[in-house]
């Protein structure tokens, strides 16, 4: 697949990090086939979860129906790139200027 | 590698009765694939690929090697990002590593597959080694720091290398 869609938000307690699990194994279920969640790695004091998709906007319109009323979505950050380019297009928080994984 | 992430984190040991982060991983990749090989879903030739040996009785399904769409649906792997000397940053999972980070992000550094299984157990081992071992400056984990004290293990920030 052409891009990869991440999705990043704080995690600061083994119940955070946790539930950060339970986000991922829900995406997996529910995203539809074009879609493919990859895996996650947890950065310093964040989560993010990386999902390879050919159309990014779709994917994360998806990911917004999915987890919209979740505790998460709230500090959700979310961005994509080319898998070949470096890149990102922020896709939220609407006016979000930076994205890095760190 | 995993000598020198003791001898950086106060040549810390497991307590009693707890694993080495190196019978950790060994154990893990070993067991994993014997248990998948055994399972029909990984074949021999790959167990044995990646060093592992034979395992099992191949039927004809196995001696056919799987699609890579397959492989990289049925297998996650477990990975270690480090730095550009070698150093630990972080633990990830993915099902492929191998676009995971920019060349940017990786900073001059690389990716390690330490094993790869099913997802499940590749969780249940990340959890294993973020509190196990010593915590990378990409990780940071307040609550992995403070798993590790509850286990009497040296907490960051370490201290330097030997000469």
């Amino acid at each position: 697949m052409k891009y990869q869609l991440v999705l990043q938000w704080p995690v600061s307690s083994m119940t955070d990090y946790d539930a950060a699990i339970a986000v991922e194994d829900v995406l997996l279920e529910r995203l539809s086939d074009t879609n493919e969640v990859d895996g996650h790695d947890a950065g310093e004091g964040e989560v993010n979860i990386f999902i390879r998709t050919d159309d990014p906007k779709s994917a994360f319109q998806e990911v917004q129906t999915i987890l919209g009323g979740r505790a998460c979505w709230v500090h959700m950050r979310a961005a994509y790139r080319e898998v070949a380019r470096s890149e990102y297009t922020i896709l939220w928080p609407e006016g979000q200027s930076e994205f890095s994984i760190a | 590698m995993l000598r020198q992430w003791r001898n950086d984190a106060g040549n810390l040991e497991p307590a009693g009765g707890f694993p080495t982060p190196n019978e950790l991983v060994e154990t893990w990749a070993a067991e994993t694939l014997q248990r998948q090989v055994a399972e029909g879903k990984v074949a021999p030739w790959f167990a044995a690929a990646m060093g592992a040996g034979f395992f099992g009785k191949a039927t004809d399904d196995l001696r056919t090697p799987p699609t890579a769409k397959v492989l990289s649906k049925d297998l996650t792997y477990l990975y270690q990002k480090l730095g550009p000397n070698g150093e630990h940053l972080k633990y990830g999972i993915a099902k492929d590593p191998a676009t995971r980070y920019t060349q940017e992000e990786l900073g001059g550094g690389r990716l390690k597959i330490l094993t790869s299984g099913s997802r499940q157990d590749m969780l249940r081992l990340e959890r294993n080694l973020h509190e196990t071992l010593p915590i990378g400056r990409e990780e940071g984990q307040k609550f992995y720091i403070q798993k590790q004290i509850d286990r009497g293990y040296v907490p960051p920030p370490y201290a330097p290398s030997a000469p």
